[in-house]
């Protein structure tokens, strides 16, 4: 059984690939720390969002995110724990490392979006568990601790049994997370393209999806001996799952707007979200971005290619990048969408508009944001034994 | 001298006052009755007035001081301090707006923003204008939209920390302290109704000058406290409510102090009442009795306190 | 924040022991008889107990913090009352004892510490009214323009107060331009008696018909002046008056108190004639048609015409149309006038009917919209007419009545000339028969009373008249009419077309007035009139049934849209002689006249007799600049016809008419302009033009601004005076003639801006302000009026309130001698919450001791006085506006159907004499009567109205409205609109055969385009664009400024929108002024044909 060890032979001197992670972090902490600024110093005023429209480029961030971590370690622990995939379970502390700075990275970038982030705790302190939100956090400080735990022990490769126990308990944990993920949209009544209990299943298939993609990613990236054919095997398996669930939550997702855009659905608001989506301003953010590069490009590699290393890197990459093209799409037209016909004319300030796309500060903040994972990631990759290492060495 | 002509009265076929039109002027009550007498005997004035409408005489020989004895505000807010002496859980406060009388003049979305002193980019009743038809056959429709107060109000169980709850009279109130700031109020509420502080004031940037009265004097009107909630609330720094949800209240903090609100004071066309509907001589529970009032949204099942008469 | 706790609510139920039922007794005693209040203790005390309980939520509700005076947002007046928290004005409310905003307004009586927690409603500019006090932009000191730059480069020098007035009263080379005279050399004439003596010749010079003899005079009133010649602009013009009237005082907004002040200071102080404002740009047709038709016969001629109009007396009207008036977003105004109508058309069964080019806010409410072509309301008014005759739908009964005592006998008020005689000369109608040429009276002389020879009119029966009378027929019997008799009724037959023998035999042709009316509607038939107006003739006939079905409770309602076209002074005769077929005068429901109380206290002769309070009053006379106090044929610059620029007999405050007369020196030159709340250049149609004049020294030597901010035309100014806001001053905002109660609203000051400069005249401090300029260039130039004498011997005029206090003090008094008709005196509640609401103000602004020596420490004169200030007014109480049917407040004179003074005014274009009587005229004529024609390419009429969210040129500074309506747009039809290829929210440009550019030239180096924004809509009448007032500035803080060298940086908000009165056209016969309504003054704003392409 090939060992996943941590690679403390290596020395800590001397440029490697991977300091590109962080001297890119650096650089976009750097670029992204003016926006952070302006939102430290005036709030939300600087940022594109407003009251008609009052979550956007972050929340979508957030969401993303939050798939790729929870639909990641979903995955990994099914088919680790449940599954017993014993080549997955080499890059443990991998997938634990990344899931939890992508994790870090969701919760800054949503404690962003609060108005008032210096009042978080009040969540812990005067809990409504009728809010979808109080589950997401609490749910989410679980999750973090759990993984937190499981990182701990992975990385000193110690607690094996305790390490398989809370493995297994992050399971029904993240799947509810996921599942409360979508249901804060999916429970918006006023909301008709939320509001259907299939959201909180699409999140959990894309969850996966994205998943599956991820740990293609890290392993077409990190695994050690890219020649060997448990490398092979692993990866075709990967690329299989996130294939079949990108097809499969596709097909789905299709079943569910042709319903809603049959005769209009019986309720027009519903449907002019979805027009808005397939046809709306950015409809090449859903047809380009996401059918095209996040779809039909990476199933096509997973299916037809995937002997391809390179293609297989570049499918999974493309379909990471472009998932945050879906939870866009699900966050903001819905919301651009008016509730009353004329209410943005009826009094106006930006912040009462319709109109949103996201500006330039926003996208500051996600460059800081993600200039501190890759700062954290990259330092992480060359100073905890994180990345799996060859097992002849 | 000349022939002496008195001109035809009005001819009966445009001019008969129909029972709806007649119970209409007689709720809308500034118009029809005259108050004392309604508050201390609501039936004999009815039947009175039921006589003159069988009689069709409704409206003739009537002198104009027995036709309208007060402002329909006045009685409203006479109707409040009456509801006042009532323990809060017995009042259900709400608004009725009458789109026939409404002229989109945007007085009490501007009285609204002067009482609570709402920044730049809040507002709490805008009013949506919208023109139909085809020259020369048009029409146009002006609906102002309050907080709803809705009965089953979808942007309070969504509130993480309880910063927004019902009150005992029916009232979804903020509270600012407790508020995060996180707007997921703002997406649940299907009519737009909560807006978000961004910490905006009208006067930031403009000219400090010799010779000009500049920012530093001109800004004292928006520092000045609103009393939401019957607290005060000075505009300072990102000091609640910046940051916040905020919302329309129906003016809470007028209203315990016997004072209607002030969208309701101040509308000219006297489209909007409010009152105690649990009182059923109330002006508002004669109105939404009416077979022409409606609910925005109404298959939402939110239950809007707030009724509009079309 | 502080956290004051919200009482628990269930505990105050509990504390309040009173049961319902007494509590729905009580409550029903405060609101339909407050008065009852204080017969009720019981009732103070648990109110009192109740409030105690509830107090701290809104903490604005006690009275002690609020101050009740009048808005002027817009020039409705509504009464408010300002919550004040720690001095800041904190929110504004609609003052409830005021009809404008509660109907009907609570008992005058109602104590105002019950008061605090009532309101009335206000429009959105009402409630917006702190941005205009606490404005940024506005100026607190002294703004001088910087020496050697030009007018309008926006370079401006803060100076003293001193200072300015120093250099604006002693001139000198101010601007390294070379001298310019101030206000000393200018001030020529200063003594009254001489001014007194020159006035009474000049009146001899005017009236000598002879060409010869009117020479002789002038040269024998040179002979007789000599010594003071140099003191007339020109001795050989005596009529021109004194040097003195080089001084002109042109005002935009000026309201009563500051008005009265004005008046003081420039003619009876400096002795000009010319103190002019802005009515012709307002509705002048519309005041003037109003004037016309109230000129009363004093025995020797028509005169005492008020400048007026009629409104409906909405609340009881049952049938209404509105011609021009733009009633939910305009007009005097929403407060006031909106409620009888939503209330009345869903509550009450009124029925409406808009005629309006536009689809206004009113007219979506309306039983019909009529979208008529602009400027041909009065086809539709005389088509509706022509019906009435033909289908006898007219109140014979009202007509027939030909003076006061058979008006009075038939329980009317008023009564009109209707059936009164007139000759016809050459098929046309001239003067009014009288009884002597007739031979049915003989000239007597007799000894009056004083034993003074006077001649009498006797008729053969031995009836006396005083003048020899004129003349109707009754039953075919000519008969003398005395039209003020109460005791002669005359009853007269309506329509006479006849011939009479007169005296010397000879056969005249006569008609009744009548008569007149009937022919000039029959000129057209229905079809025509309808095919003039482009609406359907069926749409007459149902508006002329509809009108005449509803006895005198139906009305005719017209304001701008009809009055200013050139046409504009008969449209609005057409429509006041409809209502008067009907006889809705003086009528519940029909049309009502603004009645105030006395401010001046001459009625009551005292308790301060203001217009005879002065220690030596200057006597102005001459002609004004706007050449309306004489006729040009009595001139002695006649010079044939037309004339330079045209003569106004019939109008007064021609606005239009100040700039170019300046431009053009004639009459004469003039060397200083005062301007005060006036944007003359911004609020004109063809406003551009007057820029020419504004920014060249050589035309216009010295301009002087009072203003609250850099504005559109102050901006051109060499000095601006920084003047208080509506919020902080007073003034007396009178009443409209639709408020059918006898009023007065009190502006009093509210609050005081924290720093605000106080400044020294007559070695006391008060504020900068409008008077302050005016008691301070009085003190340097020791104006008769003002100063330690001013009022009398011994009567200072050194503050404001000496003045203001005491119209107050008059206004408490009323207006019977005996002080029968006073206010009740304030207890001491009400003085306690006087002085505590007034706690914040500054000593100079308020100060008790003081203002109750003005009143002489009359201690009961000072309670009244608080009484009428706590209020912020006085109102006559719901109830007694009525009598029976009748208004009480009624104007009860005659109304002049045909008008014999108009037919004998010439009009100085043409030369020929006006029309005495409702005819029809095409609209946009040029000043010589012709028709303009500007070709195809200009194919749309453009037209202009009032958002409710904005005034004119003042509100830009009111953001909380610009989020409602950031930027105005140009409404165009979707059929114009698909054919031009035009798309909502396309930028378009606007313009016009007199501006083809389409921009405003600011004669400062930069352009501002007209180019707005396009809203398509279905609600306007294709082929008819219109904008919205209030947008597109380019000063008030819209663009940079420099001030002491450093740039003020421009407010984006206020550059919003665009303002398009440049692209009105001008008369293509001055060339340099708005296209004008000769006979009754109106500045024309309606009839532009402009083009409309995307920019
Ligand atoms: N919001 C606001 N209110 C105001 C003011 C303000 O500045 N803003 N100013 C106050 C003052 S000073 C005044 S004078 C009043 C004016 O009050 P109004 O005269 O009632 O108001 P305007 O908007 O000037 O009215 C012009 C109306 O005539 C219509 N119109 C245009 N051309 C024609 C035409 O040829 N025929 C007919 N029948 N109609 C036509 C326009 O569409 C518009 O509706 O408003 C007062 N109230
Ligand atoms: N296109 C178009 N043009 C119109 C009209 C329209 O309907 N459409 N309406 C017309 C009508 S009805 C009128 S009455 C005229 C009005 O025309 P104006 O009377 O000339 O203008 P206002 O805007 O009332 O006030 C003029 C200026 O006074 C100054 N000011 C403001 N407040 C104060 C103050 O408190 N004190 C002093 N001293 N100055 C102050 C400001 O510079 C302001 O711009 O406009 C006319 N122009
Ligand atoms: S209208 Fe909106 S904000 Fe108001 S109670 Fe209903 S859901 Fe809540
Ligand atoms: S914004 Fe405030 S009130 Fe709204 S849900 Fe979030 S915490 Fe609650
Ligand atoms: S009730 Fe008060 S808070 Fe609500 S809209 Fe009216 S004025 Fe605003
Ligand atoms: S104040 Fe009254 S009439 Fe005006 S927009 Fe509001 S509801 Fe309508
Ligand atoms: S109509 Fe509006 S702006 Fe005009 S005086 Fe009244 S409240 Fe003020
Ligand atoms: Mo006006």
């Amino acid at each position: 059984m090939a060992q996943v060890v941590s690679e403390q032979k290596r020395p800590a001197a001397g440029f490697r690939l991977t300091d590109l992670i962080w001297i890119l972090g650096v650089v976009a902490l750097l670029i992204g720390a003016t926006g952070m600024l302006d939102r430290l110093r005036f709030g939300l005023a600087p940022a594109a969002i407003g009251s008609y429209v009052p979550w956007g480029l972050w929340v979508s961030f957030y969401d993303y995110l939050v798939w790729l971590e929870v639909g990641s370690l979903l995955l990994f622990s099914g088919l680790v724990y449940l599954a017993h995939n014993e080549s997955l379970a080499k890059i443990k502390p991998l997938v634990l490392f990344t899931g939890f700075v992508v994790l870090l990275m969701a919760l800054i970038l949503v404690a962003m979006d609060l108005g008032h982030f210096e009042r978080f705790w009040h969540v812990y302190v005067y809990a409504d568990f009728d809010s979808m939100i109080t589950w997401m956090v609490w749910l989410h400080t679980a999750y973090l601790i759990l993984l937190a735990a499981e990182l701990f022990l992975a990385l000193r490769g110690t607690g094996k049994g305790l390490l398989k126990v809370l493995g297994i308990v992050s399971l029904p944990l993240g799947l509810m997370l996921i599942l409360v993920s979508g249901s804060i949209f999916g429970v918006v009544a006023a909301r008709p393209l939320w509001n259907t209990s299939n959201l909180p299943l699409m999140f959990f298939i894309s969850a996966l999806a994205s998943g599956a993609s991820l740990l293609l990613l890290l392993v077409t990236v990190f695994w050690a001996d890219k020649q060997s054919e448990e490398y092979t095997r692993l990866t075709q398996r990967l690329a299989q799952i996130a294939g079949w669930l990108m097809l499969g939550g596709t097909f789905i997702a299709g079943v569910l707007a042709f319903t809603i855009l049959y005769q209009g659905g019986g309720n027009p608001q519903r449907a002019a979200a979805l027009q808005l989506i397939l046809a709306g301003p950015f409809w090449w953010s859903f047809w380009i971005v996401h059918i095209g590069l996040g779809v039909i490009v990476p199933v096509v590699i997973y299916f037809v290619f995937y002997k391809n290393r390179w293609l297989l890197m570049l499918g999974a990459a493309l379909s990471v990048i472009t998932f945050v093209a879906v939870t866009l799409n699900i966050v903001i037209p819905v919301l651009v969408t008016p509730e009353l016909e004329g209410l943005a004319e009826a009094y106006q300030h930006q912040k009462l508009s319709l109109d949103y796309v996201p500006n330039l500060n926003e996208w500051l903040v996600v460059t800081f944001v993600f200039g501190f994972g890759a700062l954290l990631y990259g330092l992480g990759l060359r100073f905890l034994p994180v990345l799996p290492k060859r097992a002849q060495e | 001298m000349a022939e002496q002509e008195k001109l035809t009265p009005h001819s009966t076929a445009s001019g008969a006052v129909s029972r709806r039109n007649f119970l209409g002027a007689l709720a809308a009550a500034g118009a029809v009755a005259a108050f004392e007498q309604l508050a201390a005997n609501p039936q004999a004035v009815l039947a009175a007035y039921e006589e003159q409408i069988v009689q069709g005489t409704l409206g003739q020989g009537r002198s104009s001081a027995d036709l309208k004895a007060l402002d329909v505000l006045e009685r409203m807010r006479l109707e409040l301090l009456r509801a006042l002496q009532k323990p809060a859980s017995e009042r259900r406060w709400v608004m009725v707006i009458d789109l026939r009388k409404c002229i989109g003049c945007h007085a009490c979305t501007i009285g609204c923003v002067a009482e609570n002193k709402l920044p730049p980019g809040v507002v709490y009743r805008p009013v949506i204008e919208e023109e139909f038809g085809t020259y020369p056959n048009v029409a146009r429709r002006f609906i102002p939209r309050p907080c709803m107060q809705c009965e089953n109000p979808p942007c309070v169980p969504v509130c993480p920390v309880n910063a927004t709850y019902t009150n005992a009279e029916g009232i979804v109130e903020m509270d600012y302290e407790r508020c995060i700031g996180c707007r997921y109020c703002l997406t649940a509420c299907p009519y737009s109704a909560r807006v978000s502080d961004f910490g905006f004031t009208y006067t930031e940037e403009l000219p400090v000058i010799q010779g000009l009265l500049g920012t530093a004097t001109a800004d004292d009107y928006e520092r000045a406290p609103n009393f939401e909630y019957g607290k005060q609330y000075a505009r300072q720094g990102r000091a609640s409510p910046v940051g916040n949800a905020r919302k329309c209240h129906f003016c809470q903090h007028r209203i315990l102090e016997g004072v209607l609100p002030a969208c309701v004071t101040t509308c000219i066309g006297r489209a909007t009442f409010f009152g105690d509907a649990n009182d059923p001589e109330s002006l508002v529970a004669e109105l939404i009795a009416r077979p022409n009032v409606l609910r925005l949204r109404e298959e939402l099942g939110t239950e809007p306190r707030v009724y509009y008469l079309k | 924040m502080s956290d004051k706790p919200l009482l628990p609510e269930p505990e105050r139920s509990e504390t309040c022991a009173l049961s319902r039922r007494d509590f729905l007794k009580l409550s029903a005693a405060t609101g339909g008889a407050a008065a009852l209040l204080g017969s009720l203790p019981a009732f103070d005390q648990l109110l009192a107990a109740q409030r105690q309980a509830l107090s701290g939520n809104s903490p604005l509700s006690a009275p002690e913090r609020q101050i009740y005076t009048v808005c002027l947002q817009c020039n409705t007046g509504c009464g408010i009352k300002v919550k004040i928290w720690e001095g800041i004005a904190s929110k504004i409310e609609g003052n409830p004892y005021s009809p404008w905003t509660l109907h009907p307004h609570l008992p005058y009586s109602t104590p105002v510490a019950e008061a605090g927690s009532i309101e009335g409603g206000l429009c959105p500019k009402g409630q917006a009214g702190l941005q205009t006090a606490y404005d940024p932009y506005r100026i607190v000191s002294v703004l001088k323009r910087r020496p050697g730059t030009k007018r309008g480069e926006g370079q401006w020098v803060t100076i003293s107060f001193e200072q300015a007035l120093d250099e604006i009263i002693n001139g000198g080379d101010l601007f390294g331009e070379g001298p310019v005279e101030g206000l000393k050399d200018v001030y020529a004439l200063r003594d009254a008696k001489v001014a007194k003596a020159m006035s009474d010749f000049v009146k001899r010079i005017v009236d000598e018909k002879d060409a010869e003899k009117k020479r002789a005079l002038v040269e024998e009133f040179k002979a007789t002046f000599a010594a003071d010649l140099d003191k007339l602009i020109d001795p050989d013009h005596p009529d021109l008056g004194p040097k003195n009237n080089q001084f002109a005082f042109i005002w935009g907004r000026l309201k009563n108190g500051r008005g009265d002040l004005v008046r003081r200071f420039v003619l009876s102080g400096l002795g000009s004639i010319n103190a002019n404002g802005h009515t012709t740009v307002c509705q002048g047709s519309l005041y003037f048609a109003g004037k016309a038709l109230s000129e009363q016969w004093d025995g020797s001629k028509f005169t005492g015409g008020q400048k007026f109009y009629w409104q409906a007396d909405l609340k009881n009207s049952r049938f209404v149309i509105f011609i021009g008036a733009n009633m939910f977003e305009a007009n005097y105004g929403p407060p006031l006038r909106v409620t009888p109508i939503t209330e009345g058309a869903v509550d009450r069964g009124l029925r409406y009917v808009v005629v309006d080019p536009r689809f206004s806010k009113v007219a979506s409410k309306a039983w019909k919209w009529i979208p008529i072509k602009p400027g041909e309301d009065s086809a539709l008014g005389l088509g509706m007419m022509r019906w009435m005759f033909e289908n006898d739908r007219i109140n014979k009964r009202f007509l027939s009545a030909a003076n006061k005592a058979a008006a009075n006998a038939i329980g009317e008020a008023s009564w009109t000339d209707a059936v009164w005689l007139v000759h016809i000369k050459n098929g046309k109608p001239d003067k009014l028969v009288r009884a002597l040429e007739l031979g049915l009276v003989t000239r007597q002389t007799e000894q009056d009373k004083d034993g003074k020879e006077v001649t009498v009119y006797v008729t053969e029966d031995g009836v006396k008249f005083k003048f020899d009378p004129f003349v109707a027929l009754v039953d075919g019997k000519p008969t003398p009419v005395d039209p003020n008799s109460t005791e002669l009724p005359v009853y007269g037959d309506l329509f006479v077309d006849t011939t009479l023998q007169n005296a010397k035999g000879e056969t005249i042709t006569v008609k009744s007035g009548l008569q007149i009316i009937r022919e000039s509607a029959f000129e057209k038939t229905i079809e025509e009139y309808a095919a003039i107006a482009d609406i359907q003739p069926s749409d007459i006939i149902e508006l002329a049934r509809e009108f005449t079905s509803y006895g005198t409770q139906a009305v005719i309602d017209i304001h701008r849209g009809a009055s200013q076209h050139t046409n504009g002074f008969y449209t609005s005769f057409i429509f006041f002689t409809l209502n008067a077929l009907i006889g809705n005068f003086d009528h519940k429901g029909g049309l009502s006249k603004p009645t105030t109380y006395d401010r001046l206290g001459s009625r009551a002769k005292g308790p301060f007799d203001l217009a005879k309070m002065n220690n030596g009053a200057n006597v102005p006379f001459g002609l004004d600049i706007l050449r309306t106090t004489i006729s040009y044929e009595k001139s002695t610059i006649f010079n044939g016809y037309p004339a330079k620029r045209p003569w106004f007999p019939l109008a007064t405050d021609v606005y239009q008419e100040d700039l170019p007369s300046i431009g053009d020196a004639y009459p004469y030159p003039v060397k200083i302009a005062m301007f005060y709340m006036s944007a003359i250049n911004y609020a004109l149609p063809a406003g551009h033009t007057t820029i020419e004049v504004l920014a060249d020294p050589k035309k216009l030597p010295l301009i002087i601004a009072s203003d609250i901010f850099v504005g559109e035309t102050s901006m051109y100014a060499d000095y601006i005076f920084p003047d208080l806001s509506y919020l902080e001053r007073w003034e007396f905002h009178g009443t409209h003639p639709s408020v059918t109660y006898k009023v007065e609203n009190v502006r009093n000051p509210a609050i005081s801006l924290p720093g605000w400069p106080m400044v020294k005249v007559y070695g006391q401090e008060i504020p900068l302000s409008f008077e302050a300029l005016v008691l301070g260039i009085a003190e340097r130039l020791n104006l008769p009026g003002f100063g330690p004498n001013g009022l009398g011997e011994g009567v200072p005029f050194i503050y404001p309130e000496d003045y203001y206090l005491r119209m107050v003090a008059n206004l408490a008094f009323g207006e019977k001698e005996d002080g029968s008709n006073s206010v009740p005196e304030a207890d001491d509640r009400e003085v306690e919450i006087f002085l505590k609401a007034r706690a914040h103000l500054p000593k100079q602004v308020f100060d008790p001791v003081r203002w109750k020596a003005i009143l002489g420490n009359d201690e009961k004169l000072w309670r009244q006085t608080i009484y009428v200030l706590n209020r912020g007014g006085r109102w006559q109480d719901e109830g007694k506006d009525y009598k029976g049917d009748l208004l009480s407040n009624a104007y009860a004179k005659q109304i002049n159907l045909y008008q014999e003074k108009t037919a004998k005014t010439i009009n100085s274009m043409t030369g020929e004499p006006f029309a005495g009587y409702p005819r029809y005229y095409p609209p946009h004529l040029s000043s010589t009567g012709k028709p303009i024609e500007d070709g195809d390419e200009y194919a749309f009429t453009l037209i202009t109205y009032k958002e409710i969210t904005m005034t004119k040129a003042r509100t830009i500074s009111n953001y909380w409205l610009l989020a409602v309506m950031p930027e105005n747009t140009l409404l165009m039809n979707v059929a114009d609109a698909q054919r031009l290829g035009l798309r909502n929210g396309d930028l378009v440009r606007i313009s016009s055969a007199s501006n083809p550019r389409g921009v405003w030239d600011l004669r400062n180096g930069s352009e501002v385009p007209m180019v707005g924004r396009l809203k398509v809509v279905q609600g306007i009448r294709p082929g008819v664009v219109a904008f919205g007032l209030g947008w597109g500035h380019w000063a008030s803080g819209a663009r940079d400024i420099v001030i002491d060298g450093q740039t003020v940086k421009g407010d984006v908000r206020r550059l919003a929108g665009f303002h398009a009165n440049a692209a009105m056209r001008t008369d293509p016969v001055l060339q340099d002024v708005t296209l004008t309504d000769i006979a009754g003054g109106s500045a024309v704003f309606y009839s532009t044909k402009v083009k409309v392409e995307k920019a």
